[in-house]
């Protein structure tokens, strides 16, 4: 780290005078630490040993040392999503002396790709495709918007990407909701109540006007009339008289299925902006706010195993329950898109081959009803089952098992039976969350070598 | 039938008396055989290095490189030590031709024939100081084997009081060139200064069957790996003062993080974090340097990146974590994350080759030593590092720049009919 044999010898309780002798360029700068006023020895340890002198940390670690003011910061005790650098690597960041940037951090949060601190990880806004858009605000710096080390509640936007504040309230800092202008392209919509970031991409875009991903067709072509009326005292006023009767008018299959499924969706029988954004998304379909949380919001039980578990489906966590479930209802239990075993070997075996769309850079599986990125099976474990069997040993069945002396006698086997589906305490999500290791087989296969 | 039988016996008499002939021929060849060997060289050079010449090895050094051509080297070979011979320059000896006299009497062997400098025998730990010296403790002979390739000359640590060892395993060396040498049969550690004098033999009542050591010179402390007790005693490397454990013994059937089984080896990090080899767990772990577990990587099998019998581990200037292993005889290496990145070695007895590969150290001058513990010799090997590698990085990504511009413009100027039918998949 750095250079730890001092060149000169020193004396082991000696004055912070003496090190400013030499040091005295860690005193001086734009922004200084203030514990330099408590002296260098309030960090450093000088060590004499049989005439060689040895300049220490007061403790092992330096992240322990920081901590040891800034308890504030121990990334043990916070609850929420923490900076990653934070947990450990102050040091990362932050020059322990003496920096010409404000919190001493050695870089500026602000600037092109090398002289930007955040840059360094992040590549937000560096490649912007063609034709696309940049905000602008990203060359006013990182915490234009940003704090880095604010936490809180984990699952809310605020705190998760550690924001200075929530949208909208964050864009109108700068955005003027009474701006003639802005209020125009919005088609004079009560926009400022709207959550910006459902149609608007903060970062960047490879649509102009930062606008998201996915976009409804009627609101690309501009035609905002087809849903439509001009705003009255400050409220959205519609085409129909509720939202629901205005999306079947198009949507009238999906209306269909919701009504006639054999297993219906409470949660779809409602408004359909409940769940859908009517405008543009990140993901197709545009689930509001985003794929996984459209559910959590009345999946409770679901929504504290996100908060709480160790490691995530990320079927689930990641990409969204309707890659299993079927949000506007279906055929099987739970909604789930297949049956038993079905379900999962959907992707985790290498007999099934998704079908690649190759013009829309996607895979698909249950005959195209959900669409995954081209790349999305590169990060997936695929078993190499044969006949049933295969999975975790050679032989292992993950299917049903009929004993041979009485065919009567069936030992139910899944994938569920090992697994959860959707969380776990460790690695393979197991139903016991623990670590995939033999005391796991112990459940079933006693009389073992090792056990009691 | 019976003339075929008459006609063998004097057939079988002439073969015994061959037979007698040629044993006797052998015992003359047997007993002269000095003069036998120095008439086979007789046309090459009259006069010949007879005292410790180094072995000249059966293939060509210079061309060890890993990866191999063409690509980039990164591990170029560079030496082997096994005795006094590999440091010293050879010394030449006038030898008389061998008369007729010698051939019948055999000749008189130097007076100083018997006295050959020790050979290393069994190398396990191994480490090298600010100058370059390579100390490497020898388990067969129960001292520390100092390979002085300046001086030209080998000493040895623990032959002689007040500094005598048991069965001297680990070493881990300072950056002020103080030994900590690890004795697995006294269960101590015999601290050395730099000027080879005893210093302090410490740690009797905390360690149980210490094998590794590391030493973090920054944080000024001395890691022990015990390998009965599972777990690491850390020691301040200055006053010698017991600190604290870290790991303790896992559960065989379901090991938890931090936890060891029987590790035999650490290495220490720039940033002082702490590299573990846990063996019969077949895992690397990692501890910072409070002790506190950071991260671990490695398990059970023989795909690249996985343990059967890993050993050594030592880590280079560029964060790249070394591990040797005794059943594949080869050294994989990792990144700081936990990554494969390459593997090198093999089983064999060649300069390159490893027969029980035990441990492993890089050093300041970006040397990796590695004990070949079989073969008693500790093959010396150079890192070429990120920046050393990277001007060679920089012309190859030109050339291959250069070249996919060219093929692409060659692709644009050809008539594209001839490309399509080529290209048409062929049914």
């Amino acid at each position: 780290m750095f250079a730890v044999k001092h060149p000169v010898p020193l004396e082991p309780k000696m004055d912070a005078a003496k090190c400013l002798e030499c040091h005295q360029d860690k005193t001086k700068g734009t922004a200084v630490h203030s514990a330099i006023q408590m002296g260098c020895t309030s960090c450093h340890e000088v060590r004499v040993h049989k005439d060689i002198t040895h300049v220490k940390l007061v403790t092992a670690t330096p992240t322990k040392l920081c901590l040891s003011c800034h308890a504030d910061k121990n990334a043990a005790e916070i609850k929420g999503v923490v900076h990653p650098p934070a947990v450990r690597d102050c040091q990362k960041c932050h020059d322990a002396h003496v920096s010409a940037n404000k919190n001493q951090l050695i870089k500026p949060v602000s600037g092109g790709k090398t002289d930007n601190l955040c840059l360094t990880c992040h590549d937000t806004g560096v490649k912007v495709p063609e034709k696309g858009s940049r905000h602008a605000a990203l060359d006013m710096g990182c915490d234009t918007c940003h704090t880095t080390h604010k936490t809180g509640e984990k699952g809310k936007r605020e705190f998760d990407f550690h924001l200075t504040k929530n949208a909208p309230a964050l864009c109108l800092d700068c955005h003027d909701a009474k701006d003639a202008k802005l209020a125009k392209v919005h088609n004079n919509q009560p926009f400022d109540k709207a959550d910006c970031l459902t149609c608007h991409n903060p970062h960047q875009s490879s649509r102009p006007k930062l606008m998201q991903k996915f976009v409804h067709a009627p609101f690309e072509a501009g035609s905002c009339d087809t849903c439509h009326q001009a705003a009255k005292d400050g409220k959205v006023v519609l085409t129909q008289t509720d939202s629901k009767a205005l999306c079947i008018m198009c949507h009238a299959e999906q209306a269909k299925r919701i009504d006639s499924a054999k297993v219906p969706h409470p949660g779809a029988q409602g408004d359909c902006i409940t769940c859908h954004d009517p405008h543009a998304g990140k993901t197709p379909g545009f689930p509001k706010p985003d794929a996984v949380n459209v559910c959590l919001s009345c999946h409770t039980d679901q929504a504290e195993m996100h908060k709480t578990q160790k490691v995530l489906h990320k079927a689930a966590f990641r990409d969204g329950c309707a890659t299993c479930h079927e949000p506007h209802g279906g055929d099987n239990p739970k909604l789930l898109r297949a049956e038993g075993n079905a379900l999962c070997t959907a992707c985790h075996t290498n007999d099934v081959k998704p079908l690649k769309v190759e013009a829309n850079h996607v895979v698909t599986i249950f005959d195209g009803k959900v669409r995954l990125p081209e790349d999305y099976f590169a990060s997936v474990t695929r078993l190499n089952l044969k006949f049933g069997l295969g999975h975790p040993t050679r032989k292992h069945p993950v299917t049903d098992v009929v004993d041979v002396l009485d065919p009567k006698k069936i030992t139910k086997l899944s994938c569920l039976t090992c697994h959860q589906p959707h969380a776990g305490g460790a690695k393979a999500m197991l139903v016991t969350n623990q670590k995939p290791t033999l005391m796991f087989c112990r459940r079933c296969h006693q009389g073992m070598i090792g056990v009691q | 039938m019976l003339s075929l039988v008459k006609n063998s016996q004097p057939a079988n008499l002439k073969q015994v008396v061959a037979g007698t002939m040629f044993f006797l021929a052998l015992g003359a060849a047997m007993f002269a055989s000095p003069a036998y060997a120095g008439k086979k060289e007789k046309g090459k050079a009259k006069t010949e290095a007879v005292e410790e010449a180094p072995v000249k090895p059966p293939v060509d050094t210079t061309k060890l490189v890993w990866p191999s051509p063409p690509e980039v080297v990164r591990i170029r070979w560079m030496s082997q030590m096994t005795g006094e011979a590999d440091v010293k320059p050879p010394v030449k000896q006038e030898k008389k031709k061998a008369g007729w006299m010698d051939k019948m009497a055999g000749v008189q062997m130097p007076a100083n024939a018997h006295k050959r400098s020790p050979m290393l025998g069994k190398p396990f730990g191994v480490v090298a100081d600010s100058k370059g010296r390579i100390y490497t403790a020898d388990l067969a002979q129960g001292v520390v084997f100092v390979f002085d390739t300046e001086k030209k000359e080998v000493q040895y640590i623990g032959d002689k009081p007040p500094i005598q060892f048991g069965l001297p395993m680990g070493l881990a060396i300072d950056d002020t060139d103080r030994l900590f040498v690890v004795d697995s049969r006294l269960h101590q550690v015999t601290a050395i200064g730099a000027d080879g004098k005893l210093e302090n033999v410490f740690g009797q009542d905390k360690l149980q069957r210490p094998v590794g050591a590391a030493v973090d010179d920054e944080n000024r402390l001395l890691y022990v790996v015990d390998a009965k007790a599972s777990r690491i005693a850390v020691f301040d490397a200055d006053t010698c003062n017991f600190i604290r454990y870290v790991g303790k013994p896992s559960d065989p059937m379901d090991p938890q993080d931090g936890t060891l089984s029987t590790p035999l080896d650490a290495a220490v990090d720039l940033d002082g974090n702490l590299y573990v080899t846990d063996t019969l767990n077949d895992r690397v772990q990692v501890f910072d340097a409070d002790g506190e577990f950071i991260n671990m990587f490695g398990k059970q099998g023989d795909s690249p990146g996985s343990f059967m019998r890993a050993k050594g581990i030592a880590v280079d200037a560029d964060r790249h974590v070394y591990v040797t292993d005794a059943e594949f005889n080869n050294v994989q290496v990792f990144d700081k994350e936990g990554h494969f990145v390459a593997s090198f070695g093999q089983k064999g007895d060649d300069p390159g080759q490893f027969t029980l590969i035990t441990g492993i150290y890089v050093d300041k001058k970006n040397r990796i030593l590695v004990a070949d513990q079989w073969h008693g010799r500790v093959q010396v090997m150079r890192y070429i590092t990120d920046s050393e590698a990277a001007p060679e990085v920089a012309k190859r990504k030109l050339v291959t720049d250069a070249e996919a511009a060219s093929t692409e413009a060659a692709s644009t100027t050809n008539a594209s009919p001839v490309r399509t039918t080529d290209s048409t998949p062929k049914k």
